[in-house]
């Protein structure tokens, strides 16, 4: 790895790391969009709720990036809230530096936050604005954090791209600030870092962990408070969540703090075993480790007796997925368990940890396409005689409008896949899509159609 | 324009509910049959205009893009701008192709016309009848109002240059409709009803009604599906005369009549009595038809309704955050049905402000919420102000750009009489609601 440089392309914890290097690919114009790397920073760090998120850019660089989660947000937070400079054409010719400055003040003397994150946008670094010592002025003016992330929309290909750099912001000037509070620290203290769905994804794992008395410190980031994150230097475990977005964040804990990570899912019942059992090693403790056996048998028994029905109605059922990203790979698990069959997968933008996770779970027989098109996948579905399909993100319209029975685990879904209520759930949200009589009413002609 | 409105000692701006232009010049776009607006920008750019329009309309967006990358940004952009229209023309054959310019192009100077122009050059032959076009829509002016006019004009322009002449014969009995961005999906199928009963072709531009009501029609595709057809644009200049509704359609209008002489007429707003009967007035004249029963009758039932909700409106007070032509229409329709004040919050300037029957000033949501301290009884706004009213404490209706976690709300009608009882009922419903919470 070179010295010090910042370079997120080469990351030592991963698997493309020995591999010899590929040239930068020219961007491809074309149907298949990607995130923007400064909504990713956004997306990853607006659940620290306490925190004022202040966007330094033009009106559309925060527009469908704020008060989107409706009434799963409690809005009495200041995440909740959108700050945007909302640069002017004359702001860009004149420079943003000292609006970026007024407008620091105008939060931190009208909301008290304990904290403010500036945003750069493509706009703030073409004109070249010092960024950092803006946020560093500021800070001696207001005496709080004003933590400057740099995740311009140009800086790389994903949104996945922004939520490393909010992780190096986290890293350099967040984790690690926090007062300790000895005593307040449990014997079990584990960090969750990586994206999860929603608050009740968050909530839900947070839950599972309690009652097998392990205590979450910091969620990074999941709905959590400032103070909470910055103290996240003092666990003992550190978990990445389903996730490779914030690994270097994992990676330079564990090489700053000596704070272990592993990787890990909840969903599913074999995931959910295999990410005890690693939480039991780290912590290598004879009591705790019995104490997560004998939970993990009850909550599996609990779980096949109640589900039995669900799943004897699923078997045999084929299912085809269209998603991008982690859920590609994360519901495998849980749809095989449920008695499904896999038969294709159609991925866009995943990395090559997300290919061999969706490898090392699948059967034979299943036709992997990445690179997708919405002709492909339709074709698959066809062929293969599938009675539902599973997608995510913008894929949701491609089986709506060809009236193919389908299932949306996309951001906008209302209940949490995680954790053994999380299969209950899914297995549920399965079949109850599966049984909708809507899918036999739609392939109806009108009777004049004859 | 009104700069003394805006408050400017705030140097950001909190909560935020300015749409930016590409969103509107994008829905614009989709009210023109396989059509396909391509973002020129950074990738995040696109993913953003489209979501939000999919969000709303409850329907996929057809939307592509140049992905901006850095060396762009220091070689230009030119090639990759020819690579996007390659791909989009090879792959969907589209009848039109707009080439849409963010703010990064527009602060690093790419040449958008030449662009188009070198692309038109080089594929004369397989064009077809394939429009391109580009127009510059950066975000740092104008909101989701402008960019939607500014698209429809842009298109206009294109359509009176392709027909030439101006010296066409009119046919009477033909009307053009430019539908302005308040009116829904659904407005706009009730606007195409009402003018046909009066045995009235109308060409309506853009045509969201045929095209985000939800049809299941197509199937799934890449193109815009319903909406206008490009080689009907050409009977628009033979129509007898362009009704626009929506002040900010004007343009568009002033375009067809400079270029073909067909006068134009511009109603701000077609929700409200008074509104709707100066509406089925110009109808009349213009078709020398009388008005349909079915319309008297709606008219009746329109008069009872208001009677009927006389005491759910009076006296009350309510705070309103939409774009210009939407607060105009709405304030005068409120002031007909007679509530006691309405304030709002614009968030972009426009000379119709200075119209509204009441206080108006440029601003965010953050304003929006000083507003309700000074006590209201009602807000009205998008799903992003919800949030807002929530804190305070206060009845909302949704309204205006973007609503989500509703349903159908694209297919609500406010036009007309029809329309109006409609929405007397829904705001009348919801002040209702408001007041038994009050007392128990």
């Amino acid at each position: 790895m070179p010295k010090g440089k910042n370079n997120l392309f080469v990351e030592p914890d991963c698997e493309h790391n020995g591999q010899e290097k590929k040239g930068c690919a020219r961007p491809r114009p074309g149907d298949v969009s990607r995130g923007c790397p400064c909504a990713g920073s956004l997306t990853a760090l607006m659940p620290i709720a306490d925190a004022a998120h202040l966007v330094h850019g033009t009106a559309a660089c925060l527009e469908s990036r704020w008060g989107k989660f409706g009434d799963r947000i409690d809005f009495s937070h200041l995440s909740g809230y959108g700050f945007s400079t909302q640069l002017t054409e004359q702001d860009m010719a004149m420079g943003g530096e000292r609006k970026l400055l007024q407008s620091i003040g105008y939060i931190a003397s009208n909301y008290n936050p304990p904290a403010i994150f500036v945003y750069a946008t493509c706009i703030t670094v073409l004109s070249m604005e010092d960024l950092d010592s803006i946020c560093e002025e500021a800070e001696e003016i207001w005496g709080i954090p004003v933590i400057p992330v740099h995740s311009p929309g140009f800086s790389g290909s994903s949104s996945n791209m922004g939520r490393r750099l909010a992780g190096e912001a986290l890293m350099d000037r967040v984790i690690g600030k926090g007062a300790p509070q000895q005593d307040k620290l449990t014997e079990f203290d584990i960090n969750l870092i990586g994206e999860y769905h929603g608050q009740e994804e968050g909530k839900s794992i947070e839950a599972l962990l309690a009652k097998a008395g392990i205590r979450v410190l910091a969620k990074i980031t999941e709905e959590s408070h400032f103070a909470e994150v910055s103290c996240a230097h003092l666990a003992k475990v550190n978990m990445v969540v389903c996730s490779r977005s914030m690994i270097t964040l994992a990676r330079k804990m564990k090489d700053k703090y000596d704070i272990p990570y592993f990787e890990g899912s909840f969903y599913g019942e074999r995931e959910i075993r295999f990410t005890m059992r690693q939480i039991g090693f780290h912590f290598a403790n004879a009591d705790l480790d019995k104490r997560l056996l004998r939970y993990i048998r009850k909550e599996e028994e609990r779980l096949r007796v109640e589900i039995a029905p669900v799943r004897r109605a699923l078997k045999g059922k084929m299912v085809v997925l269209y998603t991008d990203g982690l859920e590609s790979w994360t519901y495998l698990t849980m749809l095989q368990e449920l008695g499904l069959k896999i038969a294709a997968i159609g991925t866009n933008r995943n990395a090559q940890e997300d290919m061999s996770r969706i490898r090392e779970r699948l059967n034979e027989g299943t036709v992997i396409i990445n690179d997708c098109d919405d002709h492909q996948i339709l074709q698959v579905y066809r062929e293969r005689k599938a009675d539902l399909m599973i997608v995510s993100g913008r894929n949701e319209f491609v089986p709506l409008k060809e009236r193919i029975p389908f299932l949306s685990v996309g951001w906008d879904r209302h209940v949490s896949y995680a954790g053994y209520t999380g299969v209950r759930n899914f297995a549920e949200d399965l079949l109850g899509t599966l049984e909708q009589p809507v899918w036999v009413t739609s392939g109806k002609s009108a009777p004049w159609e004859g | 324009m009104n700069p003394y409105r805006e408050n400017l000692s705030k140097p950001l701006s909190v909560n935020p509910f300015r749409v930016s232009q590409a969103v509107g010049g994008v829905l614009a776009l989709q009210g023109f049959f396989r059509s396909l607006p391509i973002i020129y920008g950074a990738h995040g750019c696109v993913e953003a205009v489209g979501e939000m329009l999919s969000q709303h309309y409850q329907e996929p967006i057809a939307l592509q893009n140049v992905s901006v990358h850095d060396s762009n940004l220091i070689f230009g952009g030119s090639e990759s701008a020819q690579d996007a229209l390659e791909l989009a023309m090879s792959r969907y054959k589209p009848d039109l192709i707009v080439l849409i310019g963010t703010s990064l192009t527009e602060m690093v100077g790419e040449d958008l016309e030449n662009d188009v122009k070198l692309f038109i050059k080089k594929h004369s032959r397989t064009l077809g009848n394939c429009l391109v076009l580009s127009l510059q829509m950066p975000d740092y002016e104008g909101s989701l109002e402008t960019g939607y006019a500014r698209m429809t004009e842009r298109i206009v322009e294109a359509v009176v240059r392709l027909s030439g002449g101006t010296n066409r014969k009119k046919r009477r009995n033909r009307i053009n409709l430019l539908a302005g961005p308040h009116l829904t999906p659904g407005d706009v199928m009730e606007l195409r009803e009402i003018i046909s009963s009066f045995g009235l072709e109308v060409i309506t531009l853009p045509d969201l009604s045929s095209s985000l009501c939800g049809h299941l029609l197509i199937g799934n595709t890449k193109l815009s599906r319903g909406g206008v057809p490009l080689d009907y644009l050409d009977k628009m200049m033979t129509s007898g005369c362009t009704v626009a509704v929506g002040e900010c359609m004007e343009g568009a209008a002033r375009a067809i009549e400079q270029s073909s002489g067909i006068p134009y007429h511009v109603f701000p707003s077609l929700t409200g009595l008074q509104a709707s009967d100066d509406f089925f007035e110009f109808l009349r004249k213009q078709s020398r038809t009388e008005v349909q029963v079915k319309y008297r009758w709606q008219r009746q039932i329109l008069l009872d309704s208001m009677l009927d909700a006389r005491n759910a409106y009076r006296g009350k007070r309510i705070i309103a955050a939409l774009e210009p032509d939407h607060l105009l229409g709405l304030s005068g329709w409120l002031g007909e049905i007679g509530v006691r004040s309405f304030r709002a919050v614009s968030p972009s300037s426009s000379p119709v402000l200075d119209k509204i029957k009441g206080e108006v000033q440029i601003g965010d949501l953050e304003d929006m919420e000083l507003l309700a301290e000074d006590g209201a009884d009602l807000w009205i706004g998008s799903s992003l102000s919800e949030q807002g009213a929530l804190r305070r404490g206060i009845a909302f209706e949704p309204m205006g750009f973007p609503i989500f976690n509703r349903l159908g709300s694209f297919l609500t009608v406010s036009v007309g009489y029809r329309g109006t009882t409609e929405i007397l009922g829904r705001i009348g419903n919801a002040l209702l609601r408001a007041e038994r919470r009050v007392h128990k």
